[in-house]
C-alpha cells in the first residue's frame, strides 16, 4: 500500500447553536491523516459528533475552525447510516442517477461487483438494509470517489448480512483501490476492516456562549 | 384482512338497506316526500338524460372537476420547487390560506360567478385554485418530513438542487400527495356542485332545476349516480396509487 496521504485533517472543530440559541462545541481539535487506498475507521461513541465529522469530510458541512487538505480536490461521497438508496428507482436507475455520461458496461460491472447482478430491475422498497446498502455503494462507486465515507453502515444489518458486507467492502477496497473512511461505534468491525483506526473521544458538551 | 371483512360487511349492510327501502317505499308506505318509490326512481334515470340534458351537464361538471384535478396535480409537479422556495423564502406567505379558511365555498363560488359570470373557464379556475391550495399546502407540510438520508446522499453525489427537488424531495412526498387526491376529489365534487348550483350550470344546475320542480326522484337518482361516479373514480385513483406510487414517503 502506498504511504501517500490523500487526506490530512488538522485541528477541526465544530460548534453549533442549539434550539434555544446556545453555542455548543461538538468537535474539538480533531486531527488525523488518511492514506490513499486504505480503510480508516473512526471509532467514537454515539453522540460524539462522528456523523458531523463525516459530513465535513464529505464537504456537506463546514467546520468552525481547522483545515482539511486533500490531494486532487474533494470528490468524496458519504453513504449515510440509514438506507439512502431511492425507493422509487430500480437498482439500475439508482446507480445511474444524476450521471450525465453513462457507460453501460461500467454500470454493469459495478452492479456485478456489489453482488446485485440479476436484480437490476428490482426496486429497493421493502428490501433489506444489506440490499439497499449495496445499491448506495454501487451508486457511489460509479462516480469514482476519491474517498468513500461510510457512516455506521452495519447498524441495522443482521449478523449474516454484516459478514457479507464486510467482505464486500474489503473486496471493493482491494479491487478498485478505493480509499474508505468508516465511522463506527464497533471496535471489532473497525479492527477487522481497517488499516488504521482513529479513536475519537466524546467532547464534554460545553456551553460556549449564549 | 380487516379491509376485506369490512367490505363484505358493507355489502351486507347495503343489501339490507336496499331490501328495506324496496319493501317500505315500494309496497308498505304510501307515496311520500321522504324518498321516492324505487320504481319511480328507476324511471327517472332516463328522464334525467332526456328532460334535464344530464349528459351535457355531466360533461361540463366532470371536465371541470377532473380537468382541475389533473391540471392542478401537474402544475404542482412542475412548479413545486418554485412554490416551496416562495413558501419558505417569504416570511408568513404560507399563512395566507389560513386567512380564508372560515369562508365557505359558496362565498367564493358567488364571487367567481360575479367576476366571470357563468363561464366554464371560471369554473375550471375555481376548481384549479382549490386544487392548488390543497395540494400546495400538503406539499409544504410534507417537505420537512423528507428523509434526511435521501437529501444527504443526493447532495453527496453532487446532484444539483433542482434535481434533488424534482427527483428526490418531490418523489418522496408523492405518496402523501397522491393519497390526498381521494379526499380532494370528494371535496372538489362538493364545491363544484355548490358553484354550479349557484351558477345554474352542469350537474349542480340539474340539481337546482330538479329542486325547483320538486322532482324528488330526479334528486335522489342524481345523488346515486354522482356517488357511483365518485366511488368509481376513487377506485381508479386507488388502483393508480398502488401501481404507480408503490413506495412509502
Amino acid at each position: 500500500m502506498s504511504a501517500e496521504n490523500i487526506l490530512t485533517v488538522e485541528n477541526i472543530s465544530k460548534e453549533y447553536s442549539d434550539e434555544v440559541g446556545y453555542r455548543i462545541n461538538l468537535l474539538k481539535n480533531v486531527s488525523f491523516t488518511v492514506e490513499k487506498g486504505s480503510v480508516t475507521s473512526i471509532i467514537a461513541p454515539t453522540g460524539s459528533g462522528k456523523s458531523s465529522l463525516l459530513k465535513i469530510l464529505a464537504g456537506l458541512e463546514e467546520p468552525t475552525s481547522g483545515e482539511i487538505k486533500q490531494s486532487n480536490g474533494i470528490n468524496n461521497i458519504l453513504i449515510p447510516s440509514k438506507p439512502s438508496s431511492f425507493p422509487w428507482m430500480n437498482v439500475r436507475e439508482n446507480v445511474k442517477f444524476g450521471l450525465t455520461e453513462i457507460d453501460e458496461s461500467k454500470v454493469n460491472d459495478i452492479i456485478k461487483l456489489v453482488g446485485l447482478d440479476g436484480y437490476e430491475d428490482h426496486v429497493p422498497h421493502n428490501k433489506s438494509y444489506g440490499f439497499r446498502f449495496r445499491i448506495s455503494l454501487a451508486t457511489s462507486l460509479i462516480r469514482n470517489p476519491h474517498i468513500l465515507i461510510l457512516d455506521e453502515p452495519f447498524n441495522e444489518m443482521d449478523a449474516t448480512t454484516k459478514g457479507e458486507v464486510y467482505l464486500l467492502i474489503k473486496s471493493v477496497n482491494e479491487k478498485l483501490n478505493t480509499t474508505i473512511i468508516l465511522g463506527t461505534t464497533n471496535i471489532t468491525e473497525a479492527i477487522f476492516l481497517s488499516d488504521k483506526v482513529c479513536l475519537m473521544k466524546k467532547v464534554p458538551v460545553k456551553l460556549l456562549m449564549n | 384482512m380487516q379491509k376485506k371483512s369490512d367490505n363484505k360487511n358493507l355489502v351486507k349492510i347495503f343489501l339490507v338497506f336496499i331490501f328495506l327501502y324496496v319493501l317500505l317505499f315500494e309496497f308498505a308506505l304510501p307515496l311520500n316526500k321522504i324518498l321516492p318509490k324505487p320504481s319511480m326512481l328507476w324511471e327517472s334515470i332516463p328522464a334525467l338524460f332526456s328532460d334535464y340534458n344530464l349528459l351535457y351537464a355531466l360533461a361540463v361538471t366532470t371536465s371541470a372537476i377532473y380537468g382541475s384535478l389533473i391540471l392542478g396535480y401537474l402544475i404542482i409537479h412542475l412548479i413545486a420547487p418554485l412554490l416551496i422556495k416562495i413558501l419558505s423564502g417569504v416570511d408568513g406567505v404560507y399563512l395566507i390560506p389560513r386567512l380564508f379558511r372560515y369562508f365557505t365555498p359558496l362565498f367564493f363560488a358567488l364571487l367567481f360567478i360575479f367576476w366571470f359570470e357563468d363561464s366554464f373557464i371560471a369554473e375550471i379556475i375555481f376548481g384549479l385554485l382549490t386544487t392548488l391550495f390543497i395540494l400546495g399546502g400538503k406539499l409544504y407540510k410534507e417537505i420537512p418530513a423528507v428523509k434526511e438520508e435521501y437529501i444527504l446522499f443526493a447532495k453527496s453525489l453532487k446532484i444539483d438542487d433542482g434535481k434533488i427537488f424534482s427527483s428526490v424531495a418531490w418523489k418522496s412526498c408523492q405518496p402523501k400527495i397522491f393519497s390526498e387526491l381521494k379526499s380532494l376529489h370528494l371535496y372538489l365534487w362538493a364545491i363544484i356542485l355548490v358553484y354550479e348550483f349557484a351558477a345554474t350550470v352542469g350537474v349542480g344546475g340539474v340539481y337546482k332545476f330538479a329542486s325547483e320542480y320538486h322532482d324528488l326522484s330526479a334528486i335522489v337518482a342524481l345523488g346515486i349516480l354522482v356517488s357511483i361516479i365518485i366511488w368509481l373514480v376513487n377506485m381508479v385513483i386507488g388502483f393508480l396509487e398502488r401501481k404507480i406510487i408503490y413506495w412509502e414517503s
